[in-house]
């Protein structure tokens, strides 16, 4: 049953996601940067919806380029 | 690593046959999880030896200050690191365990804790002098195992000062590949005179305190992961110096021709010119940190871990000039061993368990039954191997193999060493490999180090390593005092083939295929109960020397062998004439 509780969840890439987050907002506050965070946040949108438009296979061919 | 010791570490590359593979280590993980008798989900703990997002938040400002000329860069960086912010999923997910079981180590402590763990002393100064982590690139720590384990940040110097980094935007300038290939600027310098000292001095300027600032000026760091394509330095530095090495022509000089010390072509003169002046201005830097950290710390015993780590003559200088009675590196100083260095940093930091790994054996690398391997070759015809010959190798008509198995191991030493004595050079692999970037004397290649021919032999034709760079020796550490000319000749980095250091006048001729022109030579002291232990002994005993040249068990620009396999590829692409795989032996007969 430990094991088990050991292994991946389903869903834990959002909770992967949401720790990546925190850790990023902690290491931006521990080196006093912390107004970077919007930008750090509009990155991450912006990471996201690609990802999302890399997904949708009709609009795939074109976000591709722009890597 | 399991109750504070360490189980297995391997880098992928020994199995996957790619130098340094960058992939994800899978082949790494299933090997280190079947010695432990683990599965993953059995896992306390994995462990990354960085913070991901520490470092981004360095790249994302380095880039965003030189906005707007930045913004191509910024572009790719942010492509690569919203992926590297991934990294605990990607584990997760790679690992099939809970995300919460993945954390991160900051680099310069996993270096640290390797460099501390490893080590045999109860309490150290702890020098790291590193490319660039999350932003320090040297740090100045005290370790301590008296109350549990300590580790305390004294001093650190941060991006963009590295002397990794120069080191490496230095090897690209001299026509070196990196990571991985730095050591090539030291075997070059031994062929220089430091006559741009001056210069060099504008780029990094060492302080009065010991620590030392790096003109940025000079070059452009962030376009090292895209060397040599794009050089990592601008053209003020090669306004200074002249221009780059182009990599296509080889340098002219030839380590086994003393001679030669001087180049015939004065490109070459002026290259090995800028390595030597370089090693003399790092040497300094980082005797510098030797003497700060002594002071700050008072304590008596160093160590020394990161990329600088890894240039043989730095180490030797700071052996016979650094103002510590004992000195210590990790047997895997560099980036791999900061990954052994995280786990042990949760195993025995954080878990304050006072655990250690001491005396710790950097042979823990994988074990192979070389049966299998044995009835295949017994079976194998040289004709077919033809055409996969090392190119500008040759391989008469006719040959054939002869292939024994030795159950006596006094047996199997006599008759190799036989073949060492016959000028043969022959293929050493012995047991499981070790964690570090030499073979160690498990996966290596003999010869006699008084024989120049059969060295020129497995330099030409076997390895294919550049004329300019010199093996290692292997001495037996009854004989190290004959051949080393060093205060302490059992000093840890002697032991690793770590340290450049003089050889003894009277050992010179006898070793004289092992000596580089400056007089040096690169020590493997073995004094365990190992088969290359006995091996050296009964050397010694035949020609008075117990020391043998020792090169690492690959063909230059491969990683080392790890598998018998690998060996035998090697064995029958070369002009090798003998392989030695545990107690089997394997030798071309001629016709």
């Amino acid at each position: 049953m430990a094991l088990q509780k050991n292994k991946r969840p389903r869903g834990a890439w959002l909770m992967s996601a949401a720790w990546s987050l925190r850790d990023v907002m902690k290491a931006l506050w521990r080196e006093k940067l912390l107004g970077l965070s919007p930008a750090v946040l509009v990155l991450f949108a912006l990471a996201l919806l690609l990802s999302f438009l890399t997904a949708i296979s009709p609009i795939a061919p074109f976000v591709y380029p722009l890597f | 690593m399991a109750d504070g010791q360490v189980v297995a570490a391997a880098a992928e590359e020994r199995f996957t046959r790619q130098k340094h593979d960058p992939s994800f280590p899978r082949f790494a993980v299933e090997y280190c999880l079947d010695q432990a008798g683990a599965k993953a989900c059995e896992l306390d703990a994995v462990v990354f030896y960085e913070e991901p997002q520490s470092r981004f938040t360095r790249v994302l400002t380095t880039t965003m200050a030189g906005f707007p000329q930045s913004w191509p860069l910024f572009v790719g960086n942010m492509k690569t690191w919203l992926s590297r912010l991934w990294t605990r999923n990607e584990l997760s997910k790679k690992l099939d365990v809970h995300p919460a079981l993945v954390s991160f180590v900051s680099h310069g402590q996993s270096h640290a804790a390797q460099a501390f763990c490893t080590s045999p002393f109860d309490e150290a100064a702890v020098l790291i002098v590193d490319t660039a982590g999350e932003w320090a690139s040297t740090a100045l720590y005290s370790a301590s195992r008296a109350n549990g384990l300590t580790l305390q940040e004294y001093e650190r110097i941060d991006y963009p000062h590295s002397l990794g980094l120069v080191q490496q935007a230095f090897a690209v300038y001299l026509g070196f590949r990196v990571p991985g290939w730095e050591a090539g600027i030291s075997d070059l310098a031994a062929f220089g005179r430091p006559t741009y000292v001056d210069q060099l001095r504008k780029l990094i300027s060492i302080r009065e305190d010991g620590s030392y600032r790096v003109d940025p000026s000079y070059f452009r760091f962030d376009r090292l992961n895209q060397a040599p394509f794009d050089r990592p330095f601008t053209p003020a530095l090669t306004a200074l110096l002249g221009p780059a090495r182009d990599a296509r022509v080889a340098l002219q000089f030839d380590t086994l021709k003393p001679a030669s010390g001087s180049a015939t072509d004065t490109e070459s003169q002026r290259l090995a010119d800028i390595a030597a002046s370089f090693q003399v201005v790092l040497e300094e830097a980082v005797l510098g940190l030797c003497k700060r950290i002594h002071q700050v710390s008072g304590s008596s015993a160093l160590c020394l871990a990161g990329a600088v780590a890894t240039n043989p003559s730095v180490v030797g200088r700071i052996l016979q000039e650094g103002p510590f009675e004992h000195l210590y590196l990790p047997p895997e100083p560099g980036e791999g061993g900061g990954a052994l260095g995280a786990a042990m940093h949760v195993g025995a930091f954080e878990s304050k368990t006072g655990a250690t790994s001491a005396p710790y054996s950097p042979f823990v690398g994988k074990e192979y039954d070389e049966s299998r391997d044995a009835a295949a070759i017994r079976h194998a015809d040289p004709k077919y191997w033809v055409r996969f010959l090392k190119h500008g190798c040759k391989q008469p008509d006719g040959m054939t193999l002869d292939v024994r198995t030795h159950e006596n191991p006094d047996e199997l030493i006599a008759c190799i060493v036989d073949d060492l004595q016959a000028g043969k050079v022959v293929g050493w692999f012995q047991g499981r490999f070790a964690f570090s970037p030499s073979g160690l004397g498990r996966r290596s290649i003999l010869a006699d180090p008084s024989n120049q021919a059969a060295v020129q032999r497995l330099r030409d034709e076997v390895v294919g390593q550049p004329a300019f760079r010199p093996f290692g020796l292997a001495i037996a550490e009854e004989d190290a005092a004959k051949v080393v000319d060093v205060k302490d000749h059992t000093a840890w980095p002697l032991r690793w083939m770590q340290a450049a250091v003089p050889v003894a006048e009277e050992a010179a001729g006898a070793v004289s295929a092992a000596v580089h022109v400056n007089a040096t030579i690169r020590p493997l002291i073995c004094g365990d109960d190992s088969a290359t232990h006995a091996l050296l002994k009964a050397w010694g005993a035949r020609s008075g020397l117990a020391a043998l040249v020792c090169a690492d068990f690959n063909e230059y620009n491969y990683p080392i062998v790890g598998s018998p396999a690998d060996a035998l590829i090697v064995f029958a692409r070369t002009e090798m004439e003998t392989v030695v795989i545990n107690n089997l032996v394997v030798r071309k007969v001629q016709p």
